[in-house]
C-alpha cells in the first residue's frame, strides 16, 4: 500500500489522479489509470515495474512533454499543464535535467556543443556555455571526448555525455528514462553511482525510471507501477529491502 | 537561444549531410544561373539594340519642332529663348527645304537640311567617308549614302572634293521672302563628307550644307526643327517639359529608348519563365531535401524541444538550413552565370575574329540583377522551407523521440 511521505522534506513534485489513454488506430491503451506521486526535495526515486506498466508515460508527463486527459502536476507548487508550450520549455531548459535509455544527439555538433545545448537555451553566449560544459565533461572523465561527435563514441561514454548534459544547468531535479538499458552491469553501476553523488553531495532530486531490481536499493524511494497505477511506495532501506525480499524476489523467480 | 547560436547550428548541420547538401545547392546554382544567364543575354541586346540605334550622345538630344503651326513659329527669337532655359548646352536650329543637286551631268532632287555643322555632330548618324569634327569652309556640303548609291559611287575618291551646284527651294512656310529662291540656287559647292543613311522608311537623299554660310537666312526664315543638347542627361525631363511649356512639340532618342526598353521588357519576362522551369525544378529537389532531412532527425527535435527548445526556435531553425541552401545555391549560380557569360562571349569574339565581322558585345549583367538574385534567393529559401519548418515546430517532442 502506498505510504505517506517523510514530513521533514518539502514535495517538489505532485502528481494527482493521472490518466492517459493511447490510440493506436485499431485499439485505445490506457497507459495511466489514476496515478498518485509525490516526490520530495532531495529524494532518489526509482519508479519500477514491469514493461508496459506506465512508469515511462508517467517519466514524459512529470517532464511536461506528454499532456494527461485528467489530473495535475504541480512542479514546486506550479500546474505545469496549465503553462502554455513556451512557457513549459522554459521551465524544462532552467528547472528539469533529462536522460534517455538512447542518447539522442545533434548529431552536427560536437559533445561539447551537445553538452553546451541547454545553456544555449538559457541564453548563455556560446564562450561561457562552452566553459561550463566543458567542466562538466571533465567531472565526468570525458574530457578528450569534447571535440569528438557524440556517436562516435561507445554506449557507456554516450551515456556519460547524456548525463553531463542534464546537469549541465544545474537543475532541480534530473529525470532519467532506462539510462542503464542499453549499458553493460560495469557501466551501469558507474552512472548509477554518480547519479547518488548528484543526490547526496549536490543535493538533487532524481527520479529514475528502471526495470532493473538491482539498482533499487540504491534509492530513497521507490514507486512500483501496475496496470497504469501507483501500486506501492516504499521510503527509506528498511521499506525497499522489504520490498525487495517479498514481492521483487518472487516476480524474477520464475524466470531463473 | 540567440539567433547567432542558431544560424552556427543551423550551418553545422548542413555540413553532417554534406554529398546531399552539395547536390541540393549546385542544382539551386543551375536554375539560378540559367535565370541569370537569359536576362543577361536579354539585357545585353537591349544595350546592344540601343546603342546600335541611337548611341550614348543621343540620350542628351531633345529634338524641338513645331508641326508646321501657324500660330507657334521656331525663329531666331525662339532660338535665343530656349539657349536660355537652365541646363541647355547648345541649341542648333536647322532648316529643311527642297532641292537638286547637280553632279558630273546628273540631276537629283534632294532633301536639303540647312543647319549649324554641329547638327551633323548631334544627329547620330554614323560616318562613311570624312572627317565629321574637322571645320566646314564656305560652300562644303555634306552628303548622305542614298545620294551616292543614286550616283553609283561605291569609292571616296570619286566624290570627296568633287564640285557639284545646289539650288535650294524655300517653302512659303520657311519664309515668305520670294527672291530668296533665286538667291540660293547655283551655288557651286564641294563634297566633304558622307553619312550613313539610317535605313529608316523611304530612303531620302539628303544634303546638309552649313547655316554658317547662310548667314542672311537666320533672321529671314522659320527653323523647321532645333535640336537642344542638354548638359546633364538627369535633367532632361525638367528641360523637356520647360520647352513644351513654350508650346513646342519635343522628340528625342529617349522615347525610342523608352519604345526599346519597353519590348524588351517583355522579352526578358519571356526569358525569366523560361528559365524559371529549371528554378522550379532544383526548388522541388530542396523541398525534397528539406523534407527528407526533417524525418531524419526527426529524434533530434525531439530531444531539442524535451532540453527546452522552444517551437519558434525549431522555426527558425529549420528555415535558417533552407535559406543557407538558397542563399549559397544563390552565389554560386551568380559566379557560374558569370563565368558562363564570359565563355559565351570569347566564343562569340573568337567567331567574329575568323569571319571577320564586328564585335558585337550581347551579354551585359546589370548590378541590379545580380542584387535581386540574392535577394529573389533568400525568398525562395524562406518559401521552400516553410512548410518542413513548419512540421518542425508542430511536431510534439514525445512523437518526435517516438519516431523510429
Amino acid at each position: 500500500m502506498p505510504k505517506k511521505h517523510s514530513a521533514d522534506k518539502s514535495v517538489v513534485i505532485k502528481v494527482s489522479n493521472i490518466h492517459k489513454t493511447y490510440d493506436t488506430g485499431f485499439t485505445k491503451v490506457h497507459a495511466l489509470r489514476g496515478a498518485n506521486l509525490e516526490v520530495n526535495s532531495m529524494d532518489f526515486v526509482i519508479i519500477f515495474g514491469s514493461s508496459g506498466c506506465g512508469k515511462s508515460t508517467l517519466l514524459n508527463i512529470i517532464l511536461g512533454l506528454d499532456k494527461p486527459e485528467k489530473g495535475s502536476v504541480l512542479v514546486r507548487g506550479e500546474n505545469i499543464y496549465k503553462m502554455d508550450d513556451d512557457r513549459r520549455a522554459y521551465f524544462r531548459s532552467n528547472r528539469l535535467g533529462v536522460v534517455y535509455q538512447q542518447p539522442t544527439w545533434i548529431k552536427s555538433l560536437s559533445v561539447l556543443d551537445n553538452v553546451a545545448f541547454p545553456l544555449y537555451l538559457k541564453g548563455l553566449n556560446t564562450k561561457s556555455a562552452r566553459k561550463i560544459a566543458r567542466k562538466r565533461l571533465i567531472d565526468m572523465g570525458m574530457e578528450e571526448y569534447v571535440k569528438h561527435r557524440p556517436v562516435e563514441l561507445s554506449g557507456g561514454q554516450q551515456q556519460k555525455v547524456g548525463f553531463a548534459r542534464a546537469i549541465v544547468n544545474n537543475p532541480w531535479t534530473i529525470l532519467l528514462d532506462e539510462p542503464t538499458g542499453n549499458l553493460d552491469s560495469t557501466s551501469g553501476d558507474e552512472l548509477i553511482g554518480m547519479l547518488r553523488d548528484i543526490n547526496k553531495e549536490k543535493k538533487r532530486t532524481i527520479i529514475m525510471v528502471t526495470h532493473n531490481y538491482a539498482y533499487l536499493i540504491r534509492a530513497t524511494k521507490v514507486i512500483y507501477m501496475k496496470d497504469g497505477k501507483v501500486a506501492g511506495e516504499y521510503n527509506g532501506s528498511c521499506e525497499i529491502q522489504k520490498f525487495i525480499r517479498n514481492h521483487v524476489i518472487k516476480m524474477v523467480e520464475p524466470t531463473k | 537561444m540567440k539567433f547567432g547560436q542558431i544560424i552556427k547550428i543551423s550551418y553545422k548541420n548542413l555540413g553532417s549531410k554534406r554529398t546531399r547538401t552539395l547536390f541540393t545547392v549546385f542544382a539551386i546554382a543551375i536554375g539560378i544561373s540559367a535565370v541569370l544567364v537569359l536576362l543577361s543575354i536579354g539585357y545585353g541586346l537591349q544595350r546592344l539594340v540601343e546603342r546600335q540605334t541611337v548611341g550614348l550622345e543621343a540620350l542628351r538630344i531633345i529634338d524641338v519642332d513645331t508641326e508646321n503651326s501657324e500660330v507657334i513659329r521656331l525663329n531666331s527669337d525662339s532660338v535665343e529663348k530656349l539657349k536660355e532655359i537652365s541646363g541647355v548646352e547648345k541649341v542648333v536650329p536647322q532648316i529643311n527645304a527642297a532641292g537638286k543637286l547637280y553632279f558630273n551631268g546628273s540631276v537629283i532632287d534632294v532633301t536639303i537640311f540647312v543647319a549649324d555643322q554641329e547638327y551633323l555632330n548631334l544627329s547620330y548618324q554614323s560616318t562613311l567617308w570624312g572627317d565629321k569634327t574637322a571645320d566646314l569652309g564656305q560652300n562644303q556640303i555634306w552628303v548622305n549614302s542614298v545620294i551616292t548609291g543614286l550616283l553609283e559611287i561605291d569609292d571616296k575618291d570619286q566624290i570627296l572634293d568633287k564640285d557639284v551646284t545646289v539650288d535650294i527651294i524655300f517653302s512659303k512656310y520657311i519664309s515668305d521672302d520670294e527672291e530668296m529662291g533665286s538667291l540660293y540656287n547655283g551655288i557651286p559647292q564641294k563634297i566633304k563628307g558622307v553619312v550613313v543613311d539610317q535605313k529608316t522608311g523611304k530612303r531620302v537623299p539628303i544634303v546638309y550644307i552649313p547655316l554658317d554660310y547662310l548667314p542672311e537666312l537666320s533672321d529671314k526664315v522659320t527653323f523647321s526643327r532645333v535640336k537642344v543638347l542638354i548638359s546633364n542627361p538627369d535633367n532632361f525631363n525638367e528641360i523637356r517639359t520647360k520647352i513644351e511649356s513654350y508650346g513646342f512639340k519635343t522628340a528625342s532618342a529617349v522615347d525610342t529608348v523608352g519604345e526599346i526598353a519597353y519590348v524588351f521588357s517583355t522579352f526578358r519576362i519571356a526569358l525569366f519563365v523560361i528559365g524559371f522551369v529549371g528554378v522550379t525544378i532544383s526548388l522541388v529537389g530542396m523541398f525534397n531535401t528539406l523534407t527528407i532531412s526533417l524525418m531524419d532527425r526527426m529524434r533530434e527535435i525531439g530531444i531539442m524541444k524535451a532540453l527546452g527548445m522552444k517551437n519558434n526556435a525549431v522555426l527558425i531553425l529549420f528555415l535558417t538550413e533552407s535559406v543557407w541552401i538558397s542563399l549559397f545555391g544563390g552565389v554560386i549560380g551568380i559566379i557560374l552565370s558569370f563565368v558562363l557569360g564570359f565563355l559565351i562571349e570569347f566564343i562569340f569574339r573568337i567567331i567574329s575574329t575568323i569571319d571577320n565581322r564586328p564585335i558585337v558585345d550581347f551579354y551585359y549583367t546589370p548590378w541590379h540583377l545580380v542584387f535581386y538574385t540574392m535577394i529573389i534567393s533568400i525568398v525562395i529559401g524562406v518559401l521552400t522551407g516553410l512548410y518542413p519548418a513548419y512540421r518542425a515546430r508542430k511536431t510534439r517532442a514525445i512523437d518526435a523521440l517516438r519516431y523510429a
